[in-house]
């Protein structure tokens, strides 16, 4: 197949891309609840258990070298797992980006338009996916290399601006709501690296493919940096953050920040960022939807570019869909949460170990 | 994509963007849409439903006096409503004004002495959630009704009343008397089990107050809001900060009990002392003190009962002089240093324990300090911190030191 092939930065910036959407939106306000003051302890705790995942993934890829999941997945077990896998895929994509573009759109409306329909903004975002998908993977690829940093360093430096509001104490008790609560039940938070599903992709796109590691675990440390410096800066500037449920975080940091001293509405330049990094992920997210759909049904390139129309066509159906918000809150939570750790860390662990049994039996 | 379709769609994509920016959205709000208000006013109506007031600002009235008192800035008007809650009484405001009221300019939020002492919560938390509302805007406790508070704060030395609002709350960096204090502050410190809040102290400084009796000459850093004797036209005063239980209003500290606060809170920029001298040729002896390090606060538990040690340290200098005085002997500096410290550990000792023994609340956030004893929330929460406090000993070492005076050192007459 005919893929536009990735550097190392370049895929990395793809792992990470859905960490810093889930990021900005309601992530850490997910740990967050669930740990309470221990939550820095279960990040940690998260983090190694992503890292050990990333290492045993790393070590099962090694047999199926230039393979993404689908490939493996008919290699396992023929055409039915592949279309079965495929979709999957498809649907975790595609709910995604639908759950991410909605979550964002309300937050837009609710804060700056409140006058406007939610699905201006749900086309506004899709509308930018099915463009630059018209217009090529390339420009997607390069978009997202210069967005994912961008967003990064955005992400990081809110967390400067409320360094003098920092106290430690705001952690304590350490074991919150009991030692069960950090380590058997908060290893379920090791959703938040959910980036790495593109790990399961990005093989046969790297230009070098032996450099699949180098990527899986630069990209994890990005993520696990990124994520408990997000956690410690919640805690330590802000001791209601436990008791009361805010609509994003990191928005919340920038609006308390001593930035807003010096500009009237700093939020501004961060949200618009933020906006330019959900175009990015739609685009991407449409984009694998696309590569993935092209494999299962063994479909020409040429013919695939109006694929996208289907699948933002999908997104737009599934993101308006539920018209309460609390409710949708909770249904993209537990989605985020056990559709992340039920895909990548079950499904596909369980297809790339049966893998490397059947190869060492064939062997 | 071939070129010259790209060609075309770049400048389809380019024509859609100016049509956009240069045209005139029906549903745009502008300024003569929107009605900004700059404060709101919030006290017990007479029939025990809310009472809410809005100052709001009038744009280009530079010349016109228009509502409120005479004392009222021009440029802004103070219109009040009683309605059974925030929301409703803003709907009706934007009938009654047949403009859309606008919180995001809103720079303070004034509560009334008696709804504060009823409890706040609701309503801070109905503000909070409000998408206009900046949770930065400053909130205050008003001794007297909101409504007359809105109507007397009036800029005297400032144009435009948001600005006023914006620079008023400053002045605690170099008095001391009162706190900057926040909504989203506040709202943090009421939510806490470790902490309780504290809000600005402001009340009208009006003729009465003006007339103080002479005894209370030496204690100008006893005074709380509108107790000051300025004479001038009367205005708003904030001095002293509000004490909060939970959401309830329990009590009040004065300019020095305020500046106590924020030697112990490690929120002090400087302020003025006045002690009693130890030295000859000086009555008494001002001093300008600042924090040289943070202040340091333990928490030790002997049967439960909070036992709370704080270590102090503030650099001072010397204002009041006076003629003979040689601030190059050791010996006069170190008799002021020992006063000061001595001033300031009694002064800090007994604010502490009007905190525990009388107000029943942590504002200096010594829970903190305690959590380290417990492993877990469940223990923390049994344990219930805000009861115990009222038990709390305390410890108070200060250690002064007089760095300088201004630009005189010595002034020994020859013999």
């Amino acid at each position: 197949m005919n893929y536009t092939k990735l550097g190392n930065f370049e895929a990395i910036c793809f792992i990470v891309i859905l960490f810093i959407n889930h990021i900005v939106l309601n992530l850490p306000q997910m740990i967050l609840d669930n740990s309470g003051t221990s939550s820095i302890l279960n990040c940690i705790y998260i983090f190694i258990l992503a890292l050990i995942f990333t290492l045993l993934i790393v070590k099962l890829l090694k047999n199926f070298t230039g393979l993404d999941i689908i490939d493996i997945s008919e290699y396992l077990g023929g055409k039915v797992l592949k279309i079965l896998v495929g979709l999957l895929c498809i649907v975790y994509l595609v709910m995604e980006a639908a759950f991410l573009t909605r979550m964002f759109s309300k937050n837009l409306l609710l804060l700056y338009f409140n006058n406007y329909p939610i699905s201006f903004f749900l086309f506004v975002f899709l509308f930018i996916g099915v463009v630059a998908n018209f217009i090529g993977r390339k420009s997607i690829i390069k978009t997202n290399t210069i967005i994912t940093p961008l967003a990064l360093i955005s992400i990081a430096l809110t967390f400067i601006f409320v360094i003098d509001l920092f106290k430690f104490e705001h952690s304590l008790p350490l074991f919150s709501n009991g030692a069960d609560k950090i380590f058997l039940y908060g290893a379920s938070n090791v959703f938040a690296f959910n980036g790495l599903f593109f790990l399961f992709f990005i093989s046969p796109l790297l230009n070098k493919k032996e450099d699949t590691p180098k990527v899986a675990f630069i990209s994890v440390l990005i993520c696990g940096i990124l994520l408990i410096l997000a956690i410690a800066t919640l805690i330590f500037a802000f001791s209601d953050i436990y008791y009361i449920s805010r609509l994003s975080p990191i928005y919340f940091i920038i609006v308390n920040s001593k930035l807003s001293g010096f500009l009237e509405r700093p939020e501004l330049i961060f949200i618009f960022i933020w906006a330019l990094a959900l175009m990015s992920f739609i685009s991407i997210a449409i984009m694998f939807c696309i590569n993935i759909f092209r494999k299962i049904a063994n479909m020409e390139e040429k013919n695939s570019k109006s694929l996208s129309i289907m699948f933002s066509c999908f997104i737009f159906v599934a993101a308006i869909i539920i018209d309460n918000v609390f409710q949708l809150e909770k249904i993209a939570n537990a989605f985020y949460k056990y559709g992340t750790i039920a895909l990548v860390f079950v499904v596909f662990t369980i297809i790339l170990i049966a893998a490397n049994i059947k190869k060492k039996r064939l062997k | 994509m071939n070129f010259k379709v790209r060609k075309i769609f770049a400048i389809f994509i380019l024509v859609l963007l100016l049509i956009i920016s240069s045209s005139n959205y029906y549903g745009i709000k502008g300024i003569d849409n929107l009605a900004y208000v700059v404060a709101i006013g919030l006290d017990i109506g007479d029939t025990e439903n809310l009472n809410l007031s809005l100052q709001i600002s009038v744009p280009n009235n530079s010349d016109s006096s228009s509502g409120g008192s005479s004392s009222q800035s021009s440029s802004v008007v103070v219109n009040s409503i009683e309605c059974p809650s925030i929301s409703t009484g803003i709907t009706l405001f934007n009938s009654y004004l047949g403009k859309e009221v606008n919180l995001s300019h809103c720079k303070v939020l004034v509560i009334s002495e008696n709804l504060a002492a009823r409890g706040i919560e609701e309503y801070l938390y109905t503000l909070i959630n409000d998408v206009q509302f900046r949770s930065d805007s400053n909130i205050i406790v008003s001794k007297c009704d909101a409504k007359t508070y809105l109507e007397y704060s009036t800029p005297v030395l400032d144009k435009v009343s948001a600005r006023y609002y914006e620079i008023a709350p400053t002045s605690s960096e170099y008095t001391g008397y009162t706190e900057s204090i926040t909504c989203n502050e506040f709202l943090s410190a009421m939510t806490y089990s470790s902490a309780e809040a504290v809000a600005i102290l402001g009340s009208i400084n009006s003729d009465q107050t003006q007339n103080i009796p002479s005894e209370s000459s030496n204690k100008e850093s006893y005074y709380t809001a509108g107790q000051t004797p300025i004479s001038g036209e009367s205005g708003v005063e904030n001095m002293g900060l509000a004490v909060f239980n939970n959401d309830k209003l329990v009590g009040e500290l004065n300019g020095l009990e305020s500046i106590c606060h924020l030697i112990i809170s490690n929120k002090l920029k400087n302020a003025q002392i006045r002690i009693s001298s130890p030295i000859e040729n000086l009555d008494y002896i001002d001093l300008y003190i600042e924090l040289e390090k943070q202040s340091k606060s333990s928490v030790y538990l002997t049967n439960s009962t909070p036992y709370i040690k704080s270590k102090v340290t503030v650099n001072a200098k010397m204002q009041s002089m006076n003629s003979n005085i040689d601030l190059n002997d050791q010996n006069i500096t170190s008799k002021i240093e020992k006063s000061a410290e001595a001033f300031l550990e009694e002064k800090l000792s007994n604010y502490l324990y009007k905190t525990s023994k009388e107000l029943h609340s942590d504002i200096d956030q010594f829970g903190l300090y305690a959590l380290k004893y417990f492993t877990t929330q469940d223990e923390w929460k049994s344990y219930n911190w805000l009861h115990h406090y009222k038990d709390a000993f305390f410890d108070v070492d200060v250690n002064l030191n007089l760095r300088s005076s201004y630009l005189l050192v010595n002034t020994s007459e020859e013999e």
